[in-house]
């Protein structure tokens, strides 16, 4: 290990929700010398909005501190934050596996919840020192001694000495410092070894082009070098080398084995350089990237219109723009009979997609139309070809199928043992294989299910939190395709199919579903001047039916005493209103009706 | 030298009581302002002259209850129209009566003041359903008042009758229109039940126990039948005449012709202008002058949106030719598709469109879609 190496730690703080962790790294950037105090936003590492508002953070952003501990030297300090959700997953163990160590943030009052522990597993899967801390024990009702048994019983980790502390209030945040100084491994690796850099996150600057973040784990990097990706074998030349500063980029033309830090090479998206990539040299580097690459993979599927078709080009843009920070944002030019132009966006899951659905409303001010939610599934044709669909739209007709595959997660759910009868109702609702169930203590358990993708993207956050009051949480991971029985909803207004929508649905679940559609698309499409026979079908077969009557009487304005000006306001109102409306055939159904349609809010 | 006619409209705010569904401008416990009040339209009409070219054919009272002016005070208001614009001999004077303000004496007055025809706000002959809409008259005073009206000269007689109200059922509506019948006023004004912003009704929308749309419209029809059965024509969406006895007044907003308006709230269209005054009486009383609002320019795509809007709701129709000539359009061009696609609710005679009694229960959005067919990025108002 060389001096240098000594005295760097790197590491990063996991935690579940709202316990803390952005409050926490707030705190130790105020005790080191990184920041300016004056400067401090609360909660500056999570640096969007959006973000900030939901109290997770999205986009992992990494800061380098100096602290002069107790000992009396200088260390530089790597803090690696993390994004907090399982959708993104993969980004989280690829940030865990630049740091040596992790900070395990546990509330005083709460203790260990679902994302403590599936946190603290993958930081163990990933051989990190685990450095747990108490947290909010200024609260009323904190059980700091609990909580370490708790640590110790559900984890299995020591936390007897542990720093037990109050981020928002500041009390014993040097225990902390000390504790990272003292627990956490100093980094090793060769720094005249062949350079093998990991690549675990990176954002574009409208000046620098992509900013890569990345921990040389051997060798060293200096501004200038030839370097080559080795996902795509793309080779660029480094212009800048440096750390990052709480506020800004600090050049500092070289990097050394164990240290973390950024470069840049004018590269133009992010897409060039994927998280979990290995950096090498041009010539005379490694052979065998690093293990664990994983190409970004969409898992879910959704078509985005804008409700206002004139803002096609605007919606465009504007996914433009967000893909150049979002190599996990998918998109292709989509058309639709009932909605005009779009786009077919692919995300890592539901959330990534409610995130991107929100920023483009948000940022760029856009009103949106989305689809329902679908996953890929794998067709195998009777000609033998097998086929991804991620659009209900492309899907084969019943006998072009041989077989039909579906994606199977490994689901882990850890709720309060009084609701596990009716998460276990919900788990079989949604076509779920037990696989087994453990006591984590006297009052939590975790179930596992093998469950559909396709039952997850359809409410089955809502439905799993109504049905706990909030407590359980849910963990996922991709396992595999499995053969299902699946067919296509479609869905008939006065006769004429709307293509949006179509969705593809378990054979079982087909019923069930249209009738429900059915009934939405009857509560929510006005009367219009005539009757709207709704049908659901699968293939040629109508299996539910609802009507819209026709409107038989609309409001008469009275229109004397001469104040036409009043009453031709209203219709005035009425023709603006219609030319919003969205026609799905000879149909008018207002954007918000469509929507309502849409939304997937309960039980069904 | 060729005359033209103008409408006056004159509103007298006051109310005993306000109904549960009106909106109109109007106030009560105000009375004792009244005739300060009938000397401010006095003025306003005398420093308003129409241009010399233009006689006056019809006048009318609305409000508010105008039955409440005493026979001195509406004498003096008639003397007002009278000394400030050329009326006609002959000219339609109509004067809007509450029943339950009226009597045999104050009816005598009305009609030697001038006025020749009396629009009855009667609403309907059920006691339960006139209390529940607030009115302060029973079935039998209004009935009372309809002959007392007879008596005192009144030959050219409206009564106003309101569908789609609390408590109304198929029975009680063919109980009042068979009532109407057996009084046989010249003219029936048939209005459906609006709930309008801010009123008690729409405050308690809920709880009214309103018939629901279906119910509406088979009131309507019911009316439209039975009217029409006792022979009564229907000459717009919601008025039936015995033939000659058209509201003339009101024919004139639907016609697109001229009228002057005065007192708060009050419309007038005149030289392609149309404005109203604010509604405020109090500003009225203490100026003797209102702000106007709304004022609008009556430009030629706006005068062809409001032709295309009034005449689909008369029976007659839009006049094919005339609308061509004045507006330079191909009618049928533009208009085919949707009279094609709404055949049913349309009646097309030669020369002439209108919409089938089917199409004028739903005349609000046909006229929409009639709208919705013109060019587009031609200025409206």
């Amino acid at each position: 290990m060389t001096e240098k190496q000594k005295h760097i730690r790197n590491f990063s703080i996991i935690a579940h929700i709202d316990h803390g962790k952005s409050t926490l790294a707030d705190r130790i950037l105020e005790k080191t010398s990184a920041v300016d105090l004056h400067n401090l936003e609360e909660q500056m590492l999570d640096n969007m909005d959006l973000e900030r508002e939901r109290g997770i953070t999205i986009k992992a952003r990494t800061v380098t501190l100096t602290y002069r501990a107790s000992d009396g030297e200088d260390y530089l300090f790597n803090l690696i934050d993390t994004p907090g959700h399982v959708d993104f997953g993969y980004e989280v163990s690829r940030s865990l596996k630049a740091c040596e160590g992790a900070i395990l943030v546990v509330d005083a009052t709460q203790g260990v919840e679902a994302q403590t522990l599936a946190n603290a597993y993958l930081a163990i899967d990933n051989d990190l020192e685990i450095l747990p801390v108490i947290n909010k024990i200024d609260l009323p009702s904190a059980d700091v001694a609990h909580v370490r048994q708790e640590i110790e019983d559900i984890i299995g980790i020591p936390a007897e000495d542990c720093p037990a502390i109050s981020a928002k209030t500041g009390q014993n945040i040097g225990d902390v410092l000390e504790a990272i100084v003292r627990e956490i491994p100093a980094p090793v690796g060769d720094p005249d070894a062949p350079l093998k850099c990991l690549v675990f996150d990176s954002y574009y600057d409208s000046y620098l082009g992509v900013v890569v973040y990345i921990r040389v784990l051997d060798g060293t990097l200096r501004t200038g070098d030839r370097i080559r990706i080795m996902s795509t074998g793309a080779v660029y030349d480094v212009v800048e080398v440096g750390v990052p500063g709480a506020f800004d980029l600090r050049r500092t033309g070289v990097l050394t084995a164990g240290e973390v830090g950024y470069l840049t090479a004018s590269m133009k998206e992010v897409g060039d350089t994927r998280v979990g990539d290995t950096v090498t040299s041009a010539e005379g580097g490694i052979r065998e990237p690093l293990p664990g690459f994983r190409p970004a993979r969409p898992m879910v599927y959704a078509g985005i219109y804008p409700a206002d078709g004139a803002r096609y080009g605007d919606l465009r843009d504007a996914l433009e723009k967000l893909r150049l920070n979002d190599a996990a944002l998918s998109y292709e030019p989509e058309t639709s009979a009932a909605l005009g132009f779009g786009f077919r966006c692919g995300f890592l899951g539901l959330l990534h997609m409610e995130i991107i659905e929100e920023r483009l409303e948000r940022e760029f001010n856009l009103d949106l139309i989305t689809t329902a939610p679908s996953v890929i599934y794998k067709i195998r044709l009777r000609n033998g070809e097998e086929i991804f669909i991620d659009n209900p739209a492309g899907y084969p007709g019943g006998d072009e199928i041989e077989t039909a595959y579906e994606p199977i997660v490994r689901a882990s759910i850890i709720t309060p043992t009084e609701y596990i009868g009716g998460l276990m109702d919900l788990c079989q609702e949604r076509r779920g294989v037990y696989l087994d169930m453990k006591y984590l203590d006297t009052g939590r358990a975790e179930l596992h299910y093998d469950l559909p993708l396709n039952e997850i993207v359809y409410d089955f956050f809502d439905a799993l939190k109504s049905r706990s009051k909030g407590y359980a949480s849910l963990d996922y991971d991709f396992l595999e395709y499995r053969e299902s029985k699946l067919v296509k909803l479609d869905f008939l207004l006065n006769g004429e199919q709307v293509d949006a929508l179509s969705f593809i649905v378990h054979e079982e679940k087909a019923y069930a579903r249209a009738r429900r559609i059915a009934e939405r698309l009857k509560e929510n499409i006005p009367r219009q001047l005539f009757e709207i026979p709704i049908q659901a079908a699968v293939g040629s077969k109508i299996i539910a039916r609802e009507t819209v009557k026709a409107m038989r009487k609309d409001v008469l304005a009275k229109c004397y005493g001469g104040d036409i000006t009043r009453k031709k306001k209203l219709l005035e109102k009425q023709k603006e209103g219609k030319k919003k409306m969205r026609r799905l055939g000879s149909v008018e159904v207002s954007p918000e009706a469509f929507m309502a349609v849409l939304k997937l809010d309960d039980d069904a | 030298m060729m005359t033209h006619k103008a409408g006056i409209y004159l509103h007298i705010p006051f109310c005993l009581r306000r109904c549960g569904y009106c909106d109109f401008c109007s106030y009560t416990g105000r009375l004792s302002d009244m005739p300060a009040y009938v000397e401010r339209l006095f003025s306003e009409m005398r420093r308003t002259p129409l241009p010399p070219d233009y006689t006056v054919d019809t006048v009318y009272l609305g409000g508010g209850t105008p039955s409440l002016l005493s026979g001195e005070l509406l004498a003096r208001l008639l003397d007002g129209v009278f000394s400030s614009f050329r009326v006609e001999p002959g000219a339609e004077i109509s004067c809007e009566v509450n029943p339950g303000t009226v009597d045999g004496a104050a009816l005598r007055l009305f009609w030697a003041a001038g006025v020749n025809r009396l629009s009855m706000g009667v609403q309907s002959l059920s006691d339960r359903e006139l209390a529940l809409l607030g009115r302060i008259h029973t079935a039998d005073e209004a009935v009372r008042a309809f002959h007392a009206a007879r008596e005192a000269g009144f030959d050219n007689i409206s009564l106003d009758l309101m569908t789609g109200i609390p408590a109304e059922t198929p029975e009680s509506l063919a109980a009042t229109l068979a009532g109407f019948a057996a009084l046989g006023p010249e003219h029936i004004s048939a209005y459906a039940l609006k709930i309008e912003e801010g009123t008690p009704f729409a405050a308690r929308r809920a709880s009214l126990g309103l018939p629901d749309e279906d119910r509406q419209a088979d009131a309507v029809t019911a009316a439209a039948e039975a009217l029409e059965a006792a022979g009564y024509r229907r000459y717009e969406i919601s008025n039936y005449a015995r033939p000659g006895y058209e509201s003339r007044h009101n024919l004139r907003y639907w016609r697109g012709e001229e009228y002057l308006g005065f007192g708060p709230s009050a419309y007038s269209y005149f030289g392609g202008w149309r404005y109203g005054y604010g509604r405020d009486l109090d500003a009225y009383l203490r100026d003797g002058f209102l702000p106007r609002q709304d004022e609008t320019y009556i430009d030629a795509r706006a005068e062809e949106e409001e032709f295309l809007m009034l005449r689909l709701r008369l029976c007659e129709g839009i006049p094919v030719r005339e609308y061509e000539a004045r507006f330079h359009r191909d009618f049928y061009t533009l208009f085919g598709r949707v009279l094609d696609r709404y055949a049913d609710f349309f009646v097309q005679r030669p020369g002439a469109v209108a919409l089938s009694p089917r199409g004028m229960l739903v005349s609000n959005s046909l006229i929409v879609e009639m709208l919705a067919s013109l060019p587009e990025g031609e200025k409206g108002t």
